[in-house]
């Protein structure tokens, strides 16, 4: 029997860590089966009644899609405002003196370990990332390094984890490299099962026998393309100095995917910057945040909770839902507003990159598997306030809604009822007025796309030798390509995994291929 | 520098929803055909209806009521004229060197009345098919034909030359190849012609049912339209589904007196025809409804038809073939038929080939062109 006694009382339930239903039993796996299919079925339903109600109803479909098409250009207005202001915010929080900021905290006691899961990616990326975090503007000693190799990458693995001791190990408090061991049964093969292991390893080796206290050390754990700006560590201290519970708190800087965006082709470009872009929306509404990719958090509240759920995908977003289940709803996001680089993805040919993508994105919108784990849960504690529950299960609930349907129902299903609908209908002035009018608000809500374009600019890394000046004119029309992006890059890979959801048909981890010319 | 307060948030929310709340209903009213008039003393609100014109014909410009249509809308070559008042309004086409198309079509509060227009030039345009060429594929025309041909407007180049001597020149395959198929046409025409005068009392029985119709050698069937001739009449028939009925084939019945000032006697007399003895026709149901006929006559100007078929890549327009020439009629009959000529002349004969007109005039083969030819 594991040690649970460390673990809050709710993790301790075995369904706790549940990562789909079959692993549950009785009433509890027809609950859980019944939510997995919720997402998947409310969009099918949405898309097909809009077709349904286009060719029976037109006139009611009709009011409808203007209803929408004014919802969606008042959504951009308002999310554009958001990314706007925490434009202004990262680029103040890149200008503030964190160091002298924090002049007037006593933080010598904190630690940092910062955990780099990793799998076939190449050395120099490896290398990259460690370099970054060399040149962070804090005390080396503080931070702990664990280069998480995993055993199903093979010996090629383990020489550059070695390598990478050997070449970086003397500057840094701590440099462990650790070996997730592959076959565990019950475990998906992925970032979290990796990263779950190379903590406990941590524990053991280095904060047990250290005697460094849990909660005074901060875990960074980072993609292993992660590029860190210098003063990451000074603006993770002061928020964490004066967050309100440091402890029940996840920190979310900006994941910018722009290493390699002077190598990426436009359509690559235009999806990493949306990623970018709605990481920095959600900085500004943190009720509605979870965390993403590369994140910090305390290792008290870490172990509390068992770290990260090893048999699902999207463990990044999965720690923050188990985190607040287990402490009762009294946990939260706070955002650094300050960026992290990562890579954009990219391959050497235009459809691998397609392909990618596309792989990449049903992987994140995966991350569908956290609604029926949220309000399984949320029937379960019931500990956690009941409008914390209803407003956490609605924003859910809209969020994976229209991720898939939004994009389609704007961009293709608006015309459906001129297509499908009666004679009758067809003979109307508001049959003639439909796509005049929905086309007039789409246009309404590009002006946000000028916004994005803008931003995206300022946000471009140096412009490499050998890249001519004219491509600043294609890197701010290419939000253009945003209709498209949106419908291929979220609304279908967000339909392919919420199916996938529904039908029973669980995915496994796919890791991104990182390489980079640069 | 502070996150967006939840305040501001709060407050920029409650804004969004008051915009959203005041901008879908008036959108929505907007679509339907409300518009608020502010123009007299007190504002109030009016009800608006549209026209949907189209024309295939570049260079022409769309005219209601007189005036010009300045934004055409939705394609190049189609407007969509919305904010007409209810009522009758006067839809022209006009182009230089075209002929004018001209219709007078009702227009109903929140809907929307469609309309083809078509537009043919005044001049015919030809391109000489002759039996011998130049080395530089000029067509070679007997002088005489020169003088015959100088209403027509010819696309290709040609040698006119008074020597009957033809070894220099080059024999044109094909003229050789419509030569024969205008000989085979006039034949196979001819052996129809006296079959159906044969079979008349078979063949146009009342009681025909549509597959007996089919089985017709003149009868043409495009898009769901059939042309058939029946007792020396030209009559489209519909025989698709009700959703794709073409809108000329319906009309909005408002009973008996507005519906002939509307769209004429003709249409309403087929109205009765198809509805009278199922349905009263002075009842307050069926006021406003769409009525729909399944057949619509082509006016033949009384006269003798040669030969009928649909208009190259056109399914609502003829080609006839009348004995003072070759004309086009369009079916859409509400209010009249608008017909144009094509080619004028008494010793014609034509013939429908991969989509082009060719004009056999005496002896000489030409095709014939529905548009202007740089």
């Amino acid at each position: 029997m594991l040690d649970q006694t460390h673990l809050l009382p709710y993790a301790r339930r075995p369904d706790f860590k549940v990562g789909k239903a079959p692993e549950l039993t009785g009433k509890n796996r027809r609950l859980y089966r019944m939510l997995e299919i919720l997402p998947g079925l409310a969009t099918w339903t949405t898309l097909i009644g809009v077709l349904l109600l286009s060719n029976y109803a037109p006139f009611i479909a009709a009011y409808f899609i203007i209803g929408f098409a004014i919802y969606w250009v008042l959504k951009t207005a308002f999310l554009s405002y958001h990314l706007r202001y925490n434009w202004k915010r990262l680029r103040h929080n890149l200008k503030v003196d964190w160091q002298s900021m924090n002049s007037r905290f006593e933080y010598d006691h904190i630690h940092h370990l910062i955990i780099l899961p990793f799998f076939q990616e190449p050395e120099e990326i490896i290398d990259a990332t460690i370099k970054s975090l060399s040149e962070v503007n804090y005390d080396k000693k503080k931070l702990m390094v664990v280069l998480a190799a995993e055993e199903k990458a093979g010996l090629e693995a383990q020489k550059i984890a070695n390598a990478m001791k050997e070449k970086w190990g003397g500057l840094f408090g701590e440099f462990l490299v650790t070996t997730h061991p592959s076959g565990i049964i019950g475990e998906v093969a992925g970032k979290g099962a990796n990263a779950t292991h190379a903590a406990e390893e941590a524990r053991q080796k280095i904060l047990d026998v250290r005697g460094i206290p849990y909660d005074q050390t901060l875990v960074s754990i980072f993609d292993i393309d992660t590029i860190l700006y210098p003063n990451y560590f000074n603006c993770l201290i002061w928020y964490f100095m004066t967050a309100d519970k440091p402890l029940k708190t996840s920190f979310q800087p900006v994941p910018i995917f722009n290493n390699n965006i002077w190598e990426a082709p436009a359509i690559a470009r235009v999806v990493a910057m949306s990623s970018t872009f709605w990481e920095m929306i959600q900085q500004e509404r943190p009720e509605r945040m979870a965390t993403f990719s590369s994140h910090s958090v305390s290792f008290q509240a870490l172990y509390e909770v068992g770290y990260w759920q090893t048999n699902m995908v999207n463990e990044d977003s999965r720690i923050f839902w188990n985190l607040l289940i287990a402490n009762n709803g009294d946990y939260h996001v706070v955002p650094l507003s300050y960026p992290v680089s990562m890579d954009a993805n990219v391959t050497s040919t235009f459809w691998g990159t397609v392909k990618n993508i596309y792989k990449q994105h049903r992987r994140w919108t995966y991350g569908v598997e956290n609604f029926p784990y949220i309000i399984y849960h949320f029937t379960k504690n019931k500990k956690i306030s009941l409008w914390k529950r209803i407003t956490i299960a609605f924003q859910q609930a809209e969020g994976y809604w229209a991720l898939v349907t939004n994009p389609i129902m704007l961009f293709i299903l608006g015309w459906a009822p001129i297509f499908l609908g009666t004679q009758e209908f067809h003979q109307t002035v508001l049959s003639y007025n439909l796509p005049i009018l929905v086309r007039n608000l789409l246009i309404l809500a590009m002006f946000g796309l000028v916004v994005s374009s803008i931003i995206s600019l300022t946000m471009l890394p140096p412009r490499p030798e050998g890249k001519s000046r004219l491509r600043y004119i294609t890197l701010a029309l290419q939000w253009i390509l945003v209709p498209v992006t949106m419908i291929v890059f979220s609304a279908l890979p967000g339909l392919d995994a919420q199916t996938r959801l529904m039908l029973g048909k669980y995915m496994g981890f796919w890791v991104t291929p990182k390489s980079r010319t640069n | 520098m502070s996150p967006l307060s939840r305040k501001h948030r709060q407050w920029l929310f409650i804004v969004s929803i008051i915009v959203f709340a005041s901008a879908v209903p008036l959108l929505v009213f907007y679509a339907i055909g409300y518009r608020i008039d502010l123009s007299g003393e007190t504002s109030n609100i009016r009800t608006v209806g549209g026209i949907y014109a189209s024309t295939d014909t570049a260079n022409v410009k769309i005219y209601i009521d007189d005036e010009p249509v300045k934004n055409m809308r939705i394609f190049q070559n189609a407007a969509y004229i919305q904010d007409l008042d209810a009522g009758l309004h006067q839809i022209h086409t006009q182009g230089e060197m075209f002929q004018t198309w001209v219709k007078e079509l009702p227009v109903y509060a929140q809907y929307v009345t469609e309309v083809s227009s078509f537009n043919l030039p005044i001049t015919p345009q030809i391109r000489l098919v002759t039996k011998f060429t130049t080395d530089s594929k000029a067509s070679v025309v007997g002088l005489d034909a020169t003088s015959s041909l100088a209403f027509a407007s010819t696309t290709n180049s040609f040698y006119a030359t008074s020597s009957t001597a033809t070894s220099s020149f080059n024999i044109n395959p094909e003229y050789t190849y419509l030569a024969e198929l205008f000989a085979s046409s006039t034949a196979e025409r001819q052996l129809f012609k006296q079959q159906q005068n044969q079979d008349k009392r078979f063949v146009f029985q009342p009681t025909a049912t549509t597959s007996e119709i089919l089985v017709a050698t003149t009868t043409k069937v495009r898009d769901d339209i059939i042309l058939q001739e029946i007792d020396d009449d030209i009559e489209a028939v519909w025989v698709g589904s009700n959703k794709n009925r073409p809108a000329y084939f319906c009309v909005t019945y408002t009973g008996p007196k507005s519906t002939i000032l509307a769209y004429g006697t003709h249409v309403y007399e087929d109205i009765v025809d198809e509805f009278g003895e199922a349905t009263d026709l002075f009842s307050d149901e069926i006021i406003g409804a769409q009525m729909c006929r399944d057949s619509v006559r082509i006016d033949s100007q009384g006269k003798e038809v040669k030969y009928f078929n649909f208009l190259p890549k056109r399914s609502d327009l003829v080609i006839m073939h009348l004995p003072d020439g070759i004309y086009v009629t369009e079916i859409d009959d509400r209010a009249w038929q608008n017909v144009q000529l094509l080619y004028p002349g008494d010793d014609l004969d034509i013939l429908i080939e991969s989509n082009s007109i060719f004009v056999k005039d005496g002896g000489i083969i030409m095709e014939v062109f529905t548009e202007i030819r740089s």
